[in-house]
C-alpha cells in the first residue's frame, strides 16, 4: 500500500474488484439504508464486521484503512459529544447546566460506528472501482432519468473529468501557494482576515486556470469528435455476471433479515 | 568579497520517513559572490527547484547549512523573513496573477513590505519600466486580459518591484518568443550593470552558458560541476557528457577538435567561431 | 497516402470580441501537401495558432474557404469525418487529457468514432507500442511527466488513425530531453508512415525535420521555402523578431567567405564537409 493516497482506485484481481460498478454502488446503498433502519448493536457489528471481510477479500491493507480513519477524527469526535450532551434522558454527568446522559453515550456510540461503516463501504467503493468503471456504473443506474431529460451522460462526463483533475488542481494549489508566500502572503498570520485574504490569491489564480483549462479541453476534445452524446461503449461493457447476482442477492437478504430480527425483538 | 550566498553540505529529503521520501539534495556546497550571475542547470527531477527554494527560505536543510545575506535558514523566524530579500520568481508566474489592475498585481509584494503607498507606487512604476511596459499605459489594464508574454512580464514586475538582493528566476523563458528571452536577458544584464546578484534555473544550457557568470550543474541532486564558465570548457569529462547541450558553434569546433584538426578550442562567440573554422575551409 | 491535401483559399480571419476586431489572418492562399512536413514559425500572436485551428476545422474562416482532402470545413456534415483525418496536438499537455487513465484517454477519439471494442482494444495497443508508453497504460496522468503527458496526447490522436497531423507548439512546456524524443516520433511518422505533419513553433530547434518551412507574420505569409532558403534570409528573419536554429546562423556566417552552404543542414554534416572522415 505503500504510495496510495486515500480514496484512489488501486489496481488488483480480488472478487470485489472484479464485481460490476453497479454491484458494487447498490450494495452501497443498501448499506447506508441498513444502518438508518436499524441500529441495534449486534446489527452495527455486523456490519463493521462485513466491511471487515470485504476489505481482506479485496487485497487492501486493512491497517491502512482503519488508520485512515484518523482524517475524520473530528468528525466521529464532534459527533459522539454532541449526541452525548443534547441527548435527552438519565444524566450520568453534569457539566455545569450541560449534562452527559446514559441515552446520549448510547446514541453516539452507535452514530459513531455507522459513520465508520460508512466510511469504510465508500473507501471499498472507490478504491476496487477504477474512475471510469464508477462513472459508467453510476451513469447507467441513473439512465432512467434520461427519461425526465435529465442530460445524465453530461452529469457523469463532468463528475469524471473532475475527478481527474483532483490531483493536478492540489498540485497547483501548493505551487501558487509558495508563489505567494515568496511575495509576502500570510498564510499562518494569527488575524483571521489576512489569512483569509491570502488563501484568496490561492483561490482566484486556480479558478482562472481552471476556465482556461476549460477553454482547451473543450478543443481537445471537439478535435476528437466529442459530440456530447453518450455512447453506449462504455456502458455495454458492464454486464452482470453470477457474482454479482449473488452479492446482490446476499445484501438484499441481509438488510431483510435485520429488518425481520429488529420487528421480532 | 563576503559571499551572499553560501551553501555547505546541503542535504535535504522530501518527506522523510514515509513512503514518498525522496533525496533531492545531496551533499551541496556552493557559494556565490554578491553582484554575480549563476546558471543552474540540470534535467528536470535533479533538484534545481528544490534548491531555489532553499535559497528564499520556503525550505530549510536537513543537514548542513544555508546562508543567505548573511541569515541562516535554520532559524526559523528569519528565514520567515528571507522573502524580503530573496524573490523568487517561479515557473510560469502569470499563474499566481489574481489581482484586477495591474497595478494592483505589481504593488501585491511591495505592499506586503509594508512601506509607504508613496514608496509603493514609485517601486510598481519603476518595475514596470524595467520589464518594458510604459506605467501610465499598462496599470489600470486587467492583467487576465492580457497576452501569455504580457502577463509574464507582469508577473515579473511583481517580484521586481520588492527590490530584492538575490533574484532567482526559475526556468523564465519557458514558452516565451524570442523577443520574450530578450527581455529576460535584458533583466538580468540590467542587474548585472548594477552588481545586484542573480540567479537564473534552466534546463536549457544554451541559454545561461553565454551570459552566466558561474555555472553549477545538478544531477539527480549531486553538484556535479560549479564554477566558471571556462572552467566548465576545460573540463573534459563533463563537457562530454553535456556536450550536446552546448550552442551549435562549440559542438562543430569540438567536433574538428576530434578530427585532430588543430583548431582552437577557446571560442566565447559564435563570430570567434566562424572565423576560426574559416581557417580550415579550403 | 492519396489524400488531396490541405488547401486554404484567399482565407482572412477577424476576430470580433466585444466591439474591437482583431484581423488574426490576412487573405491567405496555401496548399499542403501529403506527406509534407512543414514547418510554421512566427512570433506569438502572428496568426500561425488561428492557421493551424483553421486547418482541422475548430475554426472557421471569415472570408474564403479551407478545404481537406476536398471537403469543405464549413460544411457540418464534413466536420466528423475531417477531424478524423487532422488530428490536433497542443501546447498544454495536461489540458488535453480528461480522462483518468491513459488506456482510457486513447480510447476516447475511437470512442467517438463509433467503432468496435475489439478494434478500439487493438488501436490502444498500438498506439501505446508506437510511442513507447506500454508502462504507462494503466497509469493516472498527473503521474506523467509532460513529456509523456505529450505522448499521451499525440498516442490519442494517432489512434483516430489521421492522414494529418498539427501541433501547435507542442514542445514550449517540455524539457529538452522530451522535446528530442517527441520531434524523433514525428520524424519516423513522417518517414515511415508518410504522415503530413504541420508544426507550428517558435523555437527554430524543433523544426530540423521540416522540409518545407512557412513564415507567418501579422497574419500574412512572410516567407516561405525549404529550411535552407528561409535561414539563409537572416535579416529578414531578424526584422520580424525571429532568428535561424544556431547551425544555420554559423553556416550563414562562413557563406560570407566561402562556399559551403551546399545541403548541410546540421552539425554533423557541417563538420563532415570541412574534414571528410
Amino acid at each position: 500500500m505503500n504510495g496510495i493516497k486515500l480514496g484512489q482506485y488501486v489496481h488488483g484481481n480480488s472478487l470485489i474488484h472484479a464485481l460490476d460498478p453497479r454491484t458494487k454502488i447498490i450494495c452501497c446503498i443498501i448499506i447506508i439504508m441498513a444502518v438508518f433502519i436499524n441500529y441495534s448493536w449486534y446489527h452495527l457489528f455486523f456490519y463493521v464486521l462485513l466491511m471487515i471481510t470485504v476489505i481482506k477479500i479485496s487485497g487492501m491493507s486493512l491497517k491502512f484503512v482503519l488508520n485512515s480513519l484518523r482524517n475524520i477524527r473530528y468528525l466521529l469526535l464532534v459527533t459522539f459529544i454532541l449526541q452525548a450532551f443534547l441527548t435527552s434522558g438519565e444524566p450520568v454527568l453534569m457539566l455545569g447546566k450541560l449534562s452527559i446522559t446514559r441515552e446520549g453515550l448510547i446514541l453516539g456510540t452507535t452514530n459513531l460506528f455507522r459513520l465508520i461503516i460508512l466510511y469504510l463501504g465508500s473507501m471499498v467503493l472507490l478504491m476496487t472501482t477504477s474512475p471510469i468503471k464508477l462513472s459508467a456504473g453510476i451513469e447507467s443506474l441513473l439512465l432512467p432519468l434520461n427519461k425526465l431529460k435529465i442530460p445524465v451522460h453530461n452529469f457523469t462526463t463532468i463528475l469524471s473529468i473532475s475527478f481527474r483533475f483532483i490531483p493536478t488542481l492540489i498540485e497547483e494549489a501548493t505551487t501558487i501557494k509558495n508563489a505567494q508566500r515568496s511575495r509576502g502572503a500570510q498564510f499562518d498570520s494569527p488575524k483571521i482576515m489576512v489569512r483569509l485574504k491570502s488563501y484568496l490569491a490561492i483561490l482566484i489564480p486556480l479558478f482562472e486556470a481552471s476556465l482556461l483549462r476549460a477553454e482547451d479541453l473543450g478543443e481537445a476534445m471537439d478535435s476528437r469528435c466529442y459530440t456530447g452524446h453518450p455512447n453506449g461503449l462504455r456502458m455495454s461493457s458492464l454486464k452482470f455476471k453470477y457474482k454479482d447476482t449473488v452479492t446482490l442477492c446476499f445484501m438484499v437478504a441481509v438488510l431483510f433479515a435485520g429488518v425481520i430480527i429488529s420487528s421480532i425483538s | 568579497m563576503p559571499k551572499i550566498i553560501e551553501i555547505k553540505e546541503l542535504d535535504y529529503t522530501y518527506l522523510p520517513g514515509s513512503p514518498y521520501e525522496h533525496k533531492a539534495l545531496k551533499n551541496i556546497n556552493l557559494s556565490l559572490e554578491q553582484g554575480d550571475f549563476l546558471g543552474i542547470f540540470g534535467p528536470n527531477g535533479s533538484g534545481k527547484s528544490t534548491l531555489a527554494q532553499q535559497l528564499n527560505g520556503l525550505l530549510c536543510p536537513n543537514n548542513g547549512t544555508v546562508t543567505v545575506c548573511n541569515i541562516n535558514t535554520a532559524d526559523k523566524k528569519l528565514r520567515q523573513e528571507l522573502w524580503k530579500k530573496v524573490s523568487l520568481v517561479f515557473q510560469y508566474p502569470e499563474q499566481q496573477i489574481f489581482q484586477i489592475t495591474v497595478y494592483n498585481e505589481v504593488a501585491y509584494g511591495p505592499r506586503n513590505l509594508g512601506i509607504s503607498e508613496t514608496e509603493v507606487q514609485a517601486r510598481v512604476y519603476n518595475a514596470l519600466q524595467e520589464v518594458g511596459l510604459i506605467p501610465e499605459n499598462t496599470e489600470h489594464l486587467t492583467p487576465m486580459s492580457l497576452s501569455g508574454g504580457m502577463k509574464r512580464r507582469v508577473a515579473i514586475a511583481g517580484m521586481l518591484a520588492l527590490k530584492p538582493e538575490i533574484l532567482i528566476l526559475d526556468e523564465p523563458m519557458a514558452g516565451l518568443d524570442p523577443l520574450g528571452r530578450k527581455l529576460i536577458l535584458d533583466i538580468i544584464k540590467n542587474r548585472q550593470d548594477k552588481n545586484e546578484t542573480t540567479v537564473m534555473i534552466s534546463h536549457d544550457l544554451k541559454e545561461i552558458i553565454t551570459v552566466a557568470d558561474k555555472i553549477a550543474i545538478l544531477d539527480r541532486g549531486t553538484l556535479v560541476f560549479c564554477g566558471e564558465v571556462n572552467q566548465l570548457l576545460e573540463n573534459t569529462n563533463i563537457l562530454a557528457h553535456y556536450r550536446f547541450e552546448l550552442p551549435d558553434y562549440l559542438q562543430v569546433v569540438y567536433a574538428l577538435a576530434d578530427r585532430e584538426l588543430d583548431v582552437n578550442t577557446n571560442i566565447s562567440s559564435m563570430k570567434e567561431a566562424a572565423m576560426e573554422i574559416s581557417k580550415f575551409i579550403v | 497516402m492519396d489524400g488531396q491535401g490541405i488547401e486554404l483559399v484567399n482565407v482572412t480571419k477577424i476576430y470580433k470580441n466585444a466591439g474591437t476586431e482583431k484581423t488574426a489572418l490576412k487573405d491567405i492562399t496555401l496548399t499542403i501537401q501529403p506527406g509534407e512536413y512543414v514547418g510554421l514559425m512566427g512570433m506569438n500572436g502572428s496568426g500561425k495558432s488561428t492557421l493551424a485551428r483553421l486547418c482541422n476545422g475548430l475554426i472557421k474562416p471569415t472570408r474564403g474557404k479551407v478545404y481537406v482532402d476536398g471537403m469543405d470545413t464549413s460544411c457540418p456534415e464534413n466536420t466528423t469525418e475531417i477531424r478524423r483525418l487532422v488530428g490536433m496536438v497542443f501546447q498544454n499537455p495536461d489540458n488535453q487529457l480528461i480522462c483518468p487513465v491513459v488506456e482510457e484517454e486513447i480510447a476516447f477519439g475511437p470512442e467517438n468514432l463509433g467503432l468496435s471494442i475489439t478494434e478500439i482494444n487493438s488501436r490502444i495497443a498500438w498506439a501505446l507500442q508506437a510511442l513507447g508508453l506500454e508502462n504507462q497504460r494503466h497509469h493516472a496522468p498527473h503521474l506523467l511527466s509532460g513529456g509523456q503527458k505529450q505522448k499521451v496526447a499525440l498516442a490519442s490522436v494517432l489512434a483516430m488513425l489521421p492522414d494529418y497531423l498539427i501541433l501547435d507548439e507542442p514542445t514550449s512546456m517540455l524539457d529538452p530531453a522530451s522535446r528530442w524524443e517527441l520531434m524523433e516520433h514525428l520524424r519516423a511518422l513522417n518517414t515511415q508512415k508518410g504522415m503530413t505533419i504541420i508544426l507550428s513553433s517558435h523555437n527554430p530547434d524543433d523544426l530540423i525535420h521540416a522540409n518545407r518551412l512557412i513564415v507567418i507574420d501579422q497574419g500574412s505569409i512572410y516567407l516561405q521555402g525549404t529550411p535552407a532558403e528561409v535561414y539563409a534570409q537572416e535579416s529578414e528573419l531578424a526584422d520580424i523578431g525571429l532568428e535561424p536554429p544556431g547551425i544555420y546562423q554559423l553556416i550563414n556566417l562562413l557563406e560570407e567567405e566561402h562556399n559551403i552552404a551546399d545541403n548541410v543542414k546540421s552539425i554533423a554534416e557541417l563538420v563532415d564537409k570541412i574534414c571528410p572522415k
